[in-house]
């Protein structure tokens, strides 16, 4: 009975081994390419998985600030947030007192943010993003200021987000921060914008 | 994993419920079960009861820290040689080197990288 392992006998002088050689050529090459494939594939991998992180901290943010009813929660989800999602210990959040101009301090972590509790609109970084709406990004090794992120509702501006300094093993803010920072924009404005409101009306039932 | 092996269970200890969220949904799709402490009390008597297989744990808590808590952790006979996973939100070397004294296996720092994350777990848990 054949096990199928026999040695078959060569079949003319030097071609079995010309032959095997051969193949042995083509298989290395496979090899290479399956080697290569496989590192695009983790490659790929690694990519989807700091997307799903991405999306997870986006995801995260958003559903922290929509459950935060009162105004303390809210912004204790913004500063939790921005803490361990972005990365800071040191940050401010200001509202916009529209009738006197000015951002006013109403949650802060750290010392840097104590030392500016009022800052009137259009003045220095923080001022001026509130003013301008636009996100202000800090440049440079150690800038004063990270970001400067304006609390948006429907395009008006109600606040401020300062993040003065980052954590130190974060060199600095990445694509994914920026897009956790625009989504905070408009979801932290509103989930204060909300609080705001049940404090007014505290029987009522949001719609 | 083995569809006959029971799954894994990891302890998620972290006082902010943004955090807690985010390694809940890291882990997501990983084959371990969750089970969640708020404090290092809590963490103490959910390990104890739980007997989990890894311990992901913040430092800075209410009633006890992180770093307390590994160490009433590590005087159990049954958590002795649990992996546990200090979560950091400062990065320095007496923090790392306080969590080593402690008894903590590992670390990780904030802003957790789940790639970073999971790699750490997988490496002492499988799967």
């Amino acid at each position: 009975m054949s096990t199928g392992h026999e040695k078959k006998a060569p079949a003319g002088d030097g071609e079995p081994s010309s032959r095997l050689e051969e193949q042995n050529h083509e298989l290395r090459g496979q090899l290479d390419e399956l080697q290569s494939r496989h590192r695009e594939l983790q490659a790929e991998l690694v990519r989807l998985q700091r997307h799903s992180t991405t999306l997870a901290n986006l995801y995260v943010a958003s559903r922290q600030l929509a459950a935060s009813a009162d105004r303390r929660e809210v912004l204790g989800a913004i500063q939790d947030v921005v803490c361990n999602l972005i990365g800071s210990e040191e940050l401010g959040i200001y509202e916009l007192d529209a009738d006197s101009r000015t951002l006013k301090l109403v949650a802060a972590m750290g010392a840097e943010a104590v030392r500016s509790p009022t800052v009137a609109l259009g003045d220095g970084e923080i001022g001026s993003a509130a003013e301008s709406g636009a996100t202000f990004l800090g440049d440079g090794d150690e800038p004063a200021l990270v970001a400067c992120v304006p609390l948006k509702l429907d395009e008006r501006v109600i606040g401020a987000l300062a993040i003065f300094r980052l954590l130190p093993q974060k060199p600095e803010l990445e694509a994914f921060d920026r897009e956790l920072l625009e989504l905070l924009a408009t979801q932290a404005a509103a989930a204060l914008h909300r609080s705001a409101d049940r404090e007014r009306s505290p029987g009522r039932v949001p719609a | 994993m083995n569809d006959t092996e029971p799954r894994k269970k990891i302890l998620l200890v972290d006082d902010s419920k943004t955090a807690l969220m985010l390694e809940r949904m890291i882990l997501k799709d990983e084959p371990y079960d969750l089970v969640v402490a708020m404090d290092g009390e809590q963490a103490v008597a959910t390990a104890l009861a739980e007997n989990p297989d890894l311990i992901l744990m913040d430092v800075v808590m209410p009633k006890m820290n992180g770093f307390e808590a590994v160490e009433r952790l590590r005087a159990e006979q049954a958590l002795q040689t649990t992996p546990i996973i200090m979560v950091t939100t400062r990065s320095e070397s007496e923090n790392v080197e306080r969590g080593y004294l402690s008894g903590c296996t590992d670390y990780v720092t904030k802003p957790i990288d789940g790639v970073e994350l999971i790699t750490k777990i997988r490496n002492y848990l499988g799967g």
